[in-house]
């Protein structure tokens, strides 16, 4: 017997006996398969809110963690009037005359507690400081000058003095907001202009290149509210939350039917992003075809961006430029289209789209140009570049990378 | 090389598709419970034994799960999935081939009372418990060859060994098992 079995038989004995065999799982199998994707769904929760826990993190700390102490140009005008005209100053020379000086408050950021000039001693100073008064009064009884000219502008009894303020508590950069500056809240409106890069790995399949080369037109409106914290001298994080919504318009194509999600025949629409199922008007077998009319395609996204900055500043007017991550959520997805039948007047429908992530992570640059036109308000102009991380959908032959340039507006509180 | 027929009828199928895509566990519990019997088998074939025939049916399934919205509706599901089992088998082979040592076919196991008429009294059991007991080597090309019809070529590529060893290998195979059906071999357990 088994030496009669040669190759072909036992390849036969073990193929056909063990083929279409079943066996139960012993071990919890799907138990430790549920677990596993649990762990996975809270890995992505946590991803998603990682920016936001970040950027709440790095506040509350830098809120009660030990305050940085800087410098803060400011320019002090002197309203002393008694006829010193600037001159340089001498080691150990007192201006003779007490000299009044005011600081507008729009020139400092953050409280002010306490004074100090660099190079000057100050005998005295007057308790009038005062945090919500439009300027800072202090009365300088006499400033001595300790060192001969280090510093270029350090005059004594000059009208204006070209100095340096050594920062106070809490201080934020000038930059961003003048008054009490750490902490600002900006409500945007952004117009973008939208392209989509593709990857096609099923060039032949029905929905492969057709789609971009269908492709018309793409834009993008973002509403949203974002917060900003100063951290340091110049240097802002940003967060927030922002609503957005997509419309990608194609012109008139192949819809080629399938089975849909429901094991009906329907036809598939696909826009760059995503398909919808159009229902058949009549009986339709699968494969056959269908031309629609001008297709749009409309994503709605709730987006939770984080992003740092840093600032320069002159006088009222502040620029920021910065770069950050953004986490998208996709609240509603649509595809609205009719088929294009010239003997009769098809209505438009709106279908779900489908093949799209619920999540997505993008990339943004934004440059804002802030215009401080109040202690307490100002307005901005926004330019932002946002760039899909990965593509935005799945379970389709391509793969979409959306990417935008958008300009915008903003009102901006300072607190 | 499971036939269509073994495949969930095709709406409901996309139904459960959609579903898993969209993380709904009640979908992948479903689509679990129907192919994981069947699934197991096959990963029984390339194991060593019925624990790790069960982590690779765990891990071919959370790949599945993961890369569902991959899948094209151009082949039959069950083959999408066997092909993926396949994979994870093959990919912990390959994790392990740098650690396994060569086995000597050492007395172990007795078939010797099987004797004359062992063809016959093997059932499904001692079958998969004869694949099991091959070398990991020779478990692999075995498997490769005779149930998913690959040439050597194509094994050679996916083992990274030479076609010779590939075909020496199942050579080798074919003899242990001859020879362990035979009753006439004690084989290492």
């Amino acid at each position: 017997m088994p030496e009669s079995y040669d190759e072909d038989n036992i390849d036969s004995l073990f193929r056909e006996s063990l083929r279409y065999g079943e066996r139960t799982p012993v071990s919890p199998v799907w138990s430790n398969i549920e677990a596993e994707l649990n762990k996975g769904r809270r890995r992505r929760l946590l991803l998603w809110w990682l920016p936001v826990f970040a950027a709440v993190a790095v506040i509350v700390i830098l809120k009660i963690g030990p305050s940085s102490k800087g410098s803060v140009p400011i320019r002090l005008q002197s309203s002393d009037r008694a006829g010193n005209m600037g001159r340089p100053s001498t080691p150990g020379e007192r201006n003779p005359v007490a000299t009044q000086v005011r600081i507008d408050q729009h020139m400092l950021s953050g409280r002010m507690r306490h004074l100090s000039i660099p190079g000057q001693y100050l005998p005295a100073m007057d308790n009038s400081i005062s945090d919500r008064s439009d300027s800072y009064s202090l009365r300088l009884p006499g400033l001595v000058n300790t060192s001969p000219g280090d510093r270029p502008g350090i005059w004594i009894g000059k009208p204006v003095f070209n100095t340096r303020l050594a920062a106070p508590a809490r201080q934020g950069p000038p930059g961003i907001n003048r008054r009490h500056s750490t902490f600002t809240l900006t409500a945007y409106l952004s117009q973008e202009l939208a392209a989509y890069s593709l990857a096609d790995h099923d060039s032949t399949g029905p929905s492969g290149r057709e789609i971009e080369k269908r492709q018309n037109s793409s834009f993008s409106t973002s509403v949203g509210l974002l917060a900003a914290y100063s951290f340091a001298h110049n240097w802002v994080i940003e967060s927030g939350v922002g609503l957005s919504r997509s419309l990608s318009v194609a012109n008139s194509g192949k819809a080629v039917a399938v089975k849909d999600n429901t094991g009906n025949v329907s036809y598939q629409v696909n826009t760059v992003t995503g398909y919808g199922y159009l229902a058949s008007p009549g009986a339709a077998n699968i494969g056959d075809s269908v031309t629609t009319g001008k297709t749009t395609g409309t994503l709605d996204y709730v987006s939770i961006p984080f992003a740092a900055s840093r600032s320069w500043s002159k006088k009222r007017i502040t620029f920021l430029a910065g770069a950050g991550i953004s986490t998208n959520f996709l609240t509603r997805a649509t595809v609205q289209t009719s088929l294009a039948d010239p003997t009769s007047n098809n209505p438009t429908k709106e279908l779900t789209q489908y093949g799209l992530k619920k999540v997505t992570f993008g990339m943004l640059l934004k440059g804002e140009l802030r215009y401080q036109f109040s202690p307490s308000y100002a307005f901005s102009m926004l330019a932002t570049f946002k760039s899909s991380v990965g593509p935005v959908n799945t379970h389709t032959s391509y793969r979409t990378y959306p990417y935008n340039l958008g300009f915008g507006i903003g009102f901006t509180r300072i607190f | 090389m499971l036939d269509k027929s073994f495949d969930i009828a095709n709406q409901d199928l996309q139904k459960l598709i959609h579903g898993c895509v969209a993380g709904d566990r009640t979908s992948q519990r479903e689509i679990y419970d129907w192919y994981a019997p069947r699934m197991l088998m096959l990963c029984l074939r390339y194991a060593k034994d019925g624990q790790e025939a069960e982590e690779i049916l765990q891990d071919g399934f959370l790949q599945m799960y993961r890369r569902i919205g991959q899948y094209k509706s151009i082949g039959s599901f069950s083959s999408w999935l066997r092909k993926i089992m396949i994979n994870t088998a093959l990919m912990r082979y390959r994790g392990k081939a740098s650690r396994l040592r060569v086995i000597a076919l050492t007395p172990g196991l007795d078939f010797s009372s099987s004797r004359e008429d062992s063809f016959d009294r093997l059932g499904e059991q001692e079958l998969i418990r004869l694949i099991q007991t091959l070398p990991p080597a020779y478990r692999m090309v075995f498997n490769l060859y005779v149930f998913e019809g690959l040439k050597h070529r194509e094994i050679a590529q996916l083992l990274n060994i030479s076609e010779g060893t590939s075909k020496s290998n199942l050579s080798d195979a074919r003899a242990f098992l001859r020879r362990a059906l035979a009753g006439n071999l004690k084989v290492a357990k």
